[in-house]
């Protein structure tokens, strides 16, 4: 295991090596060591990408004696359960992230153009990140052994823990992050993550050059080029990361829903906020090279100073969130990280622009191209600081005035929504423009802007207000909480329908002009992701308000029986109506819930997939017994294994009759109660033939006095999960609605309910279940309308910024 | 000035209007001297609630809470708002709101593993009853009724304190019923 730590060393070395020979060759403007330089930075991202591969290795092997293996995983989990360990941890994911630094490392070192100043320069700092996330690494080691590791649970519980000891089984993963959704979400996060590090390193030495008043223009096309491709990948994982943090978080009690505000949710909102934000100027200032010189790389900069803030969020354990639960040294490495990060392209861009002579052109009318996107930018950073300001002033109040703020969802929710508005409003009015046509394109923008005004004031009911502005908690309501508050949410449908609109007319005038078809699969994708923030935020809005709540309770006894449901807590947040016509006090709904079969399952797991093979059956088969009986192998005690067929019960003794594909023995033993017939057991003991039983007034031919016998369960010992199942169906009326398995299991190191969700276009049934009492089954019915909208809207992004990534033929080539 | 300037100096002002609110108008939930739930003031310590529960002789209702559980967030906007809830507690209890990030001695002092939990005691420091974690507002009326009536009668009928009437309580399968809902974590 050590070895692998002197691996990390090694890359550390290597790191400094890189940074010396190519501040030697800028310098001295040379190009002397480019050779070495060449094999030392594939060095430095084979060592770390190897560590990396080592250590998953470990997971898949189930390498109990490293302890971050012990730790985060268990040999009965499916292998891609035991893979996603490695990510389960801090130190694993700082291993990772310097990986893929490392990548792109990599792809500078072998990239066009990587002779020139600005790429050596950018090397540079992707070789210090690289480094510095190594360093991380090692303070604190994924590849430290259970007998290093003192302090951990495992030495605890085993006070006589030696070298030589091998545990059995890991500590295994919390169970609810064993979903398919979670095993993949820290991986598309930190490829997310890891992926601003090239563009950061990119922009910082272009406002680093340009400052200096050297040649604008070559390096702006170097490092937008460079750029541009990094950021659309970085945003694809970033939004896949989210999509699948959400459903997760949707499928798991206690979180919220798909998206509950809580710090660590938004800190991963903040670089995707900012991603957003600089992919648009990056876009505007790489096809007019003169706007946005300091804007873009500074935006472009801070994707990377989010990212590090966001990590500092859920690991540094300053913020009180559920993801915090992990803190130590590495936090303030950290902090710092994400200090200096922030500081550097603020005051590089602070002194380009006090330098800078380069004039935009103004052009005269108010409505043009560059005001709009602008407006859209800075919404957007609005946006992006509420939800950055939100997580970030409660921990500072706490510490400097002592003083807790309630910053719940509704905080967000309230001060977002009118910028969210806006923004919808400023999409429509940018995809629609035209110069040619400013008039129509204003009075479409009035008109559907009155339209929202309008919509924002309907209130059918009090589920309408946007926030449950009642509910907040304090002596004075302030005026504004009312005003936002009470605005309806209807008001999200004129905008949707003006970008839907705009939309459509961009496609009619633009796709005939463009000739190639790389441009027009680009401007499909630009178009699909605009489309899919609309289902997005239609669901978003209308799934977070109109969730109705209902509460039962089957009996696994009388499968088949529809029970009727009440509304239980019908109204989210207090003051609210119940949804969708059933008001809480009426004490019944049209709703009903039916149990079609329970089941209990004992699972044992993959114990065979580990490469290990599982330990031989115990004992002999009865088929082995007999045969060894009559090649006459004689011994004085026999195991052997069987089920039980059938049980006599006398006063001292119990006679058991094991039987097995057509053999059968008696077994008798002191006396047992409660022996169960169908399952397998072992029995050790000594064998008699022809015994005349003196209660029975029977003869066995052949009987087994056992001393011991203990029923036996193939593969592992125990079960390595335990689940409770209902299959239900749930019914509006005498309509079926949705159907499907909720169900609790449980795990030795806790447990996971596993909701049913019924998906469909309007809405989503889902049902959890969180265990037994006695035969009761309790369970709680949520009719979530226009969920999937959100997760079609998330497919339109994975879509359409994939076609913008393959559509763009300007990416640079290895 | 072009434009551009003037849609930053906009955007700087929300960005002003913004801070200014939800820095003086965001729900305090504690400062230095009280904890806010629910419109109501609660003391921070059990000392000092103990205090005033043995001057005025009412019962206390020790609520445990940190500010990242989902549940007691429920609690504090749903439970403790609940209108007659609210009067009841105004009126005939005194409250203790433990925040347990904070106040590690009294977590530790009556045993407290998770939040949320309720904690009802008497004027003596004896407890009636505990609800380990979120139960729903009509069940915690109920609970509540229970506890205010049961100390109410105690007092008139002056038999060796409470003792069987506390018993009662305790024994009841009430507690076990609203144990349902309690989040694991």
């Amino acid at each position: 295991m050590l070895k692998s730590d002197t691996l990390l060393y090694l890359s550390i070395a290597l790191g400094a090596a890189i940074i010396y020979l190519l501040t030697l060759e800028i310098l001295k403007k040379t190009d002397r060591h480019s050779h070495q330089i060449k094999w030392l930075v594939r060095t430095f991202c084979g060592l770390l990408v190897f560590d990396f591969i080592l250590l998953s290795y470990y997971f898949y092997s189930s390498n109990f004696t490293v302890a971050y293996v012990w730790q985060f995983s268990s040999k009965y989990y499916p292998v891609w359960y035991r893979l996603s360990g490695v990510l389960a941890g801090q130190t694993g994911t700082l291993l990772f992230w310097a990986a893929l630094i490392a990548i792109g490392a990599l792809w500078l070192n072998e990239t066009k153009g990587k002779e020139t100043d600005f790429v050596k320069k950018s090397l540079i700092i992707v070789v210090i990140l690289g480094m510095y996330f190594t360093v991380l690494t090692v303070i604190d080691s994924p590849f430290k052994t259970i007998y290093q590791d003192e302090p951990s649970l495992l030495a605890q519980n085993n006070p006589d823990l030696t070298v030589n000891f091998v545990p059995e089984d890991g500590n295994g993963l919390n169970p609810l992050l064993i979903d398919p959704w979670m095993a993949t979400h820290p991986f598309t996060t930190f490829l997310g993550y890891a992926g601003t590090a090239v563009p950061f390193a990119g922009a910082i030495v272009y406002l680093f050059m340009t400052f200096l008043g050297r040649s604008e223009a070559a390096a702006q096309k170097m490092w937008v080029d460079k750029g541009i491709q990094w950021l659309r990948v970085s945003w694809l994982f970033a939004t896949l990361s989210m999509v699948f943090g959400g459903i997760w978080a949707y499928k798991s009690l206690g979180w919220g829903g798909f998206w509950a505000w809580d710090p660590v949710e938004t800190a991963m909102l903040l670089p995707w906020l900012m991603l957003t934000a600089a992919i648009h100027t990056v876009v505007e200032h790489r096809r007019d090279g003169r706007k946005y010189t300091i804007l873009a790389p500074v935006l472009t900069a801070f994707t990377f100073s989010m990212v590090v803030y966001a990590t500092m969020v859920t690991r540094s354990g300053i913020f009180e969130s559920v993801h915090a639960f992990i803190s130590g040294a590495v936090g303030r490495y950290i902090i710092l990280l994400t200090g200096i990060s922030f500081v550097l392209p603020l005051a590089l861009g602070a002194v380009k622009y006090v330098k800078s002579d380069v004039k935009e052109r103004e052009e005269k009318s108010l409505l043009n191209r560059t005001n709009i996107f602008y407006a859209a930018i800075l919404t957007l950073l609005v946006i992006t600081f509420i939800s950055f300001f939100g997580i970030t002033y409660p921990p500072i109040a706490k510490q400097v005035y002592g003083v807790k703020y309630s910053v719940t969802a509704q905080f967000f929710n309230l001060w977002i929504y009118p910028f969210f508005i806006l923004m919808f409003l400023l999409i429509g009015l940018g995809l629609h423009y035209r110069p040619s046509k400013k008039k129509e394109v204003v009075n479409t923008f009035l008109f559907f802007t009155a339209l929202t005004i309008v919509a924002a004031l309907i209130r059918p009911n009090e589920n309408f207000n946007i926030i449950d502005y009642t509910g907040i908690v304090t002596a004075e309501k302030p005026m504004l909480y009312a005003i936002i508050g009470g605005v309806s949410a209807l008001s999200v449908i004129p905008p949707s329908i003006y970008v839907l609109y705009a939309v459509e007319e961009r496609w009619k005038a633009k796709m005939s002009t463009f000739k190639k078809r790389h441009l027009k699969v680009k401007e499909a994708g630009i178009l699909i992701i605009h489309i899919g923030v609309i289902l997005i935020g239609i669901g978003a809005v209308y799934a977070s308000l109109f969730v109705s709540d209902f509460s039962g309770e089957l009996n696994i006894n009388e499968p088949g029986k529809i029970v009727s449901l009440s509304p239980a807590n019908a109204h989210e947040g207090f003051g609210r109506l119940g949804t969708w016509g059933v008001h809480p006090q009426e004490g019944t709904s049209p709703y009903s819930i039916q149990l079609i079969e329970f089941k209990e399952i004992e699972d044992y797991g993959a114990g065979e997939n580990t490469g290990v093979p599982p330990p031989p059956s115990p004992g002999l088969s009865l088929r082995e017994f007999y045969g060894k009986l009559q090649s006459g192998n004689i011994e004085e005690s026999y195991q052997v294994r069987g089920v039980i067929d059938d049980v006599i019960q006398t006063e001292h003794v119990t006679y058991v009759k094991l039987a097995e594909s057509g053999e059968q023995l008696w077994v008798a033993i002191d006396k047992l109660d409660n022996i169960p017939t169908g399952i397998t057991v072992l029995a050790e003991g000594t064998l008699m033939a022809d015994f005349p039983s003196p209660t029975l007034k029977k003869t066995f031919d052949l009987i087994m006095f056992a001393s011991h016998m203990e029923e036996y369960r193939p593969g592992a010992g125990s079960p390595y999960k335990t689940v409770e199942q209902l299959h239900l169906a749930v019914y509006k009326g005498d309509k079926r609605i949705g159907h499907g398995i909720a169900k609790k299991e449980v795990f030795k190191n806790g447990d996971a309910n596993r909701v049913m969700v019924d998906r469909s276009l309007t809405d989503d049934v889902f049902v959890s279940f969180s265990g037994l009492s006695g035969t009761k089954a309790p369970v709680t019915v949520k009719i979530k309308p226009l969920m999937n909208w959100i997760w079609i809207g998330s497919i339109f992004f994975i879509v359409g910024i994939t076609m913008t990534i393959l559509s763009d033929k300007e990416r640079p080539t290895l | 000035m072009n434009t551009k300037k003037v849609l930053t100096i906009i955007a700087l002002l929300a960005v002003v209007v913004f801070v200014f609110y939800a820095v003086n108008a965001t729900p305090v939930i504690s400062d230095n001297e009280w904890t806010y739930i629910g419109g109501m003031e609660w003391y921070q310590t059990y000392d000092q609630g103990a205090a005033v529960a043995q001057e005025t002789g009412k019962p206390m209702l020790v609520y445990f809470w940190t500010i990242w559980c989902t549940y007691c967030e429920k609690m504090q906007t749903e439970v403790f708002p609940y209108p007659p809830t609210k009067k009841i507690l105004e009126e005939d209890f005194v409250r203790v709101a433990i925040d347990m990030d904070v106040n590690k001695e009294d977590t530790n002092r009556f045993n407290v593993q998770a939040p949320p939990q309720e904690l009802f005691l008497d004027e003596s420091g004896d407890i009636i009853t505990r609800i380990p974690g979120y139960i729903p507002e009509e069940a915690f009326l109920d609970v509540l009724t229970q506890v205010r009536d049961l100390h109410k009668s105690r007092k008139k009928t002056v038999i060796t304190p409470g003792v069987e009437a506390k018993n009662a309580l305790t024994n009841t399968n009430e507690t076990e019923h609203i144990k349902e809902d309690q989040p694991n974590r």
